[in-house]
């Protein structure tokens, strides 16, 4: 046999086994089974340095173990040679001689152990004993396999980082799309879909719209239950909405509990499209309505919802969700259609609503409020006290509606501010009185309390605060409230006045018998003067059913012991009639309009 | 120990022959059927599934050109053999996998034989990737397991299902069956080396298309053209291929004879991959030689101690294009050698066996006798 040429051909065949193949273990197993060709070996297995994670490397560490790593055929004599103690302990003992290359021969077999650099050992099993020119010939092939095997592990290494680098960055775009807590797509995210679709919708033409579906009662269950609880319910309602339509939808969520959802590819028919929507919101209000079963409870939620329509791109992707957003919240704020289409006259009010809310905090800073008083008086034509009416002066309008800015400040925390500000004013007011001779029947100033006010946690303290600041006798201050408080917590309510009637501060129930008020509720509460509503008052001489309501009003404020006022008093015929029916104390045009401080401040002289 | 398996000859082509054999078989105490039957036969492929789906005992065996019964070969007929030991039975699809999937495929479908240690491998000869499945299984099974086989089908290379399963008769398949007994193998051809080494310095698979950086079939020419005395023309291939195999010779001396199949006058196409940069030789035999290794082969397992209840072999067909009418005189050699059983087996096309290192192989122009 030619020796010199089998040298070659085995050096070459087993070279171009390594050739370039990239994966480590691909390439030695191609490695390892030719090895079992060309140099007839019965088994080949190589170790290799590995890190905690069975990752192969090439650098010496303490965290780094030389461990099996590949051998061909996988099992010898039925076991699986990863396994073996017995390999494991021959591969220790040749690393411990410090030996590049080494031969044992044990029983049956010889063991050629090839040391590959400092992280790994190639090991070669024959029956035969390998000749010197052949095994002389191994070492060129084992630095070969050598360098790849770093080149392999370095390859490996910079796909895996690149591969976590890609992850990273698919989590930061991910993140940056979606919400974290449901999974959904974020306001950027639908924002860019919406974009897509409305192009889509366009060269299709078709028609597409935006809902946005906001939760009621939704943070109730947060304050009440916990936030784990309100995220189970959030991403349960996102499935509810999903499921409720079989045609593909996008669905986002952004503000906590706003649902926005793109439902596009519907027909360009108006009528057609309008009538899928239509089907469509039906389910998902039904959906959400019903009751959500978990293990912490079954809790309720109902929702809102604004539609937008698009056809073309006349109307940009954030404009249309904003349009939806604005047709929800007027749902939302009339309380009387679960859905709305989207109407430009919304934004108008929305934009106006906005502008005046601006201008209700500029005028608080301004100062432009001020307090208007109403005198009361008893039948005797007595002033026996005033009530304090807000009135806006504004620099440029003139005096503003309270029908107008009131409502507004409500919607906001702005009436706090305005009641504060009544408050303080009020006293102050009665300490300028009260440096005055008064007259006896003059007994005290009234202020309207809204449910909102009455609601804070520190309203009765800071009641409290600021009537003992102007040492004002508590008495000299009576609370108007509305039967309205009656829809908030009552109970605190109930507790805050019994605190401020034992202080001396009374209360009076305002537009008595327009509201919803239950009667036992009434009974509890500590007011002790209710003011007759002036639509029962007007005419009331000519209108026998407000006769009796009224007359009815004054029995009931009798068997509670109870004052009773009547407001709206604009003529002699009404304070006769009202005499007649027993209501001795009035307010309105016929004895006074509203007037300045200082004129009422001249009027008690 | 081992009882000796039941066997039923039938030089009938007939399905209803093979019916009544199988049904004969299957009345005694067996727990399997291999079936080794002629290509030529031609049974009805309908009936034939009905026959092996309503068998109730596990089947394993193919389709071959020739088989072999009692130092005879035949083209038609069929060898019925129950076995009594239970076969553990797994046909693998023969797909192009990449090696990490075939690994993977090998591994979920063979733990019904991942103790077994004997093996039976028949494969469909027109399947390319047998080769590259039988080099994966033996990394599974690992060394010290004894592997008897061919290769299934007919000499016209049609493709058509060879393979017989529960399932029915099945092509593009490897079968192996696992046997839970001891397997002795013997294997040797009578090839020896005329001239050479050359280096194959480009190949693909079957297909060698240069030797030395010659063109094969050119080199090839012009060595067998050594050989003889008599001009060869262009045509001489179909006429001296069968003749003048080449060989891959071991570190340790061991002859992989690669036998020449076709060519298009540039290349030549061998039974069996050929690898890039290999060595690789120019074999010559005659009957004195092939004879002898089969004496040798027959001498091997009757010297064994263990006891040969069944004889089976598997001959590559090749040989008996060579020895022409001298085919039964080997065969008779194996079976005088070993008197004691019936020689059964197939003329195949590509044996497998293992090695000297234990691996795996596919071989070419082969005597492979198991004995179990």
């Amino acid at each position: 046999m030619n020796t010199a040429m089998h040298i070659m051909s085995i050096q070459h065949q087993l070279v171009l086994a390594i050739g370039e193949e990239t994966d480590l273990k691909k390439m030695l197993y191609r490695f390892l089974h030719l090895a079992g060709q060309c140099l007839n070996a019965t088994n080949s297995h190589i170790f290799i340095l590995q890190d905690k994670q069975k990752t192969p490397v090439y650098e010496l560490s303490n965290n780094a173990k030389l461990l099996h790593f590949l051998s061909f055929p996988s099992r010898k004599e039925g076991a699986d040679t990863s396994q073996s103690d017995h390999l494991a302990d021959l591969i220790a003992d040749f690393i411990a001689n410090k030996m590049t290359s080494d031969v044992l021969q044990l029983n049956s077999s010889f063991y050629y152990f090839f040391k590959l650099d400092d992280f790994g050992v190639l090991v070669i099993e024959r029956k035969i004993a390998l000749n010197n020119e052949i095994r002389s010939a191994l070492p060129q092939v084992i630095n070969k396999l050598t360098n790849s095997c770093i080149a392999s592990i370095n390859y490996h290494k910079m796909v895996f980082e690149i591969k976590m680098r890609k992850e990273v960055e698919a989590q930061i775009r991910y993140q940056a799309t979606h919400d974290d807590l449901t999974g959904l797509y974020n306001r950027m995210e639908v924002q860019r879909c919406l974009t897509k679709a409305i192009k889509a919708t366009k060269t299709e033409k078709k028609t597409g719209y935006v809902l946005s579906i906001n939760l009621m009662n939704f943070k109730s269950i947060n304050d009440a239950i916990g936030y784990h609880v309100g995220d189970k319910v959030l991403r349960q309602v996102a499935q509810r909405i999903k499921n409720s339509t079989n045609i593909e939808t996008t669905i986002a969520i952004f503000n906590g509990h706003e649902f926005i959802l793109i439902i596009d590819h519907l027909p360009a028919n108006k009528m057609k499209a309008q009538l899928i929507i239509g089907d469509i919101i039906a389910e998902i209000i039904h959906s959400i309505e019903h009751p959500f079963e978990l293990a912490e409870g079954n809790f309720s939620l109902s929702c809102y919802i604004g539609y937008e329509r698009f056809t073309d791109n006349s109307k940009r992707a954030q404009d249309i969700i904003k349009n939806a957003s604005i047709a929800m919240y007027e749902a939302f704020k009339k309380a009387k259609d679960k859905a709305l289409a989207y109407k430009l006259i919304m934004s108008e009010q929305l934009s106006q609503h906005i502008l005046y809310t601006k201008e209700i905090k500029q005028a608080l800073i301004n100062n432009d409020f001020e307090l208007h008083y109403q005198p009361q008086f008893d039948h005797l034509y007595n002033m026996i006290g005033a009530e304090a009416l807000l009135r806006w002066n504004h620099p440029t309008r003139g005096y503003e509606s309270p029908a107008v800015y009131i409502p507004i400040a409500e919607e906001s925390d702005l009436i706090i501010e305005i009641g504060n500000y009544v408050l303080e004013q009020a006293c102050r007011d009665i300490k300028q009185l009260s440096k005055q001779s008064l007259p006896p029947s003059f007994q005290k100033i009234s202020i309207n309390i809204s449910a909102k006010q009455l609601a804070k946690r520190d309203f009765v303290t800071n009641v409290i605060a600021t009537v003992s600041r102007y040492k004002i006798p508590p008495s000299s201050l009576k609370l108007e409230i509305t039967e309205s408080i009656m829809m908030g917590n009552l109970e605190q309510s109930i507790a805050g006045l019994n605190t401020l009637l034992k202080f001396g501060v009374t209360c009076a129930i305002d537009d008595f018998g327009t509201g919803y008020s239950s009667l036992a509720y009434l009974k509890r509460l500590p007011a002790s003067l209710l003011k007759i509503d002036r639509s029962f008052v007007t005419n009331i001489h000519l209108d026998q059913s407000n006769k009796a309501i009224i007359s009815m009003i004054i029995q009931l404020a009798k068997s509670l012991n109870m004052e009773v006022i009547a407001e709206g008093v604009e003529t002699e015929s009404e304070l006769n009639c009202l005499i007649e029916l027993g209501c001795y104390q009035f307010q309105g045009y016929y004895f006074s309009r509203p007037i300045t401080f200082n004129k009422l401040f001249e009027y008690s002289h | 120990m081992t009882e000796a398996s039941i066997v039923h000859f039938t030089s009938s082509s007939s399905i209803d022959q093979l019916k009544i054999a199988i049904n004969n078989v299957c009345q005694e105490t067996t727990q399997g059927l291999l079936l080794l039957t002629c290509v030529n036969n031609n049974y009805p492929e309908t009936q034939l599934n009905a026959l092996l789906s309503d068998c109730q005992l596990p089947i394993c065996g193919g389709m071959f050109p020739k088989i072999i019964f009692q130092g005879k070969n035949y083209s038609q007929g069929a060898i019925i053999v129950g076995l009594k030991v239970k076969p553990e039975i797994v046909n693998y699809a023969m797909l192009d996998h990449p090696d990490n999937d075939i690994n993977h495929y090998i591994q979920q479908n063979s733990q019904p034989i991942q103790h077994f240690k004997s093996f039976i491998i028949i494969s469909d000869a027109l399947c390319d990737a047998s080769e590259d499945f039988i080099d994966h299984f033996y990394n599974y099974m690992g060394s010290g397991v004894t592997t008897i086989g061919g290769g299934a089908g007919s000499l016209k290379f049609l493709p058509q299902p060879v393979i017989y399963t529960n399932q029915g008769i099945k092509g593009y398949i490897t079968q192996v069956i696992g046997l839970p007994c001891k397997l002795i193998n013997s294997i040797g051809h009578g090839w020896d080396i005329a001239d050479g080494p050359y280096l194959v310095t480009a190949a693909e698979g079957h297909y060698v298309h240069s030797l030395n950086y010659q063109p094969t079939f050119s080199l090839y020419k012009e060595i067998v053209q050594q050989q003889i005395t008599t001009p060869l023309s262009d045509d001489f291939f179909m006429e001296y291929a069968k003749r003048f195999p080449l060989g891959i010779v071991s570190l340790d001396g061991e002859v992989l004879v690669r036998d020449p199949i076709q060519t298009d006058s540039s290349y030549l196409e061998c039974v069996g991959n050929v690898l890039v940069n290999s060595m690789v030789y120019l074999l010559k035999s005659d009957k004195h030689k092939m004879l002898a290794s089969s004496q040798i082969v027959a001498n091997d397992i009757a010297l064994s101690k263990d006891p040969n209840k069944t004889l089976l072999l598997f001959n590559c067909i090749s040989r008996d294009s060579f020895l022409g009418a001298g085919i039964n005189e080997e065969l008779t050699i194996i079976q005088t050698t070993l008197p004691e059983t019936p020689l059964i087996g197939a003329m195949v096309l590509g044996e497998i066996a293992n090695m000297d290192n234990g691996a795996i192989r596919l071989l070419n122009k082969t005597t492979v006798l198991g004995a179990f």
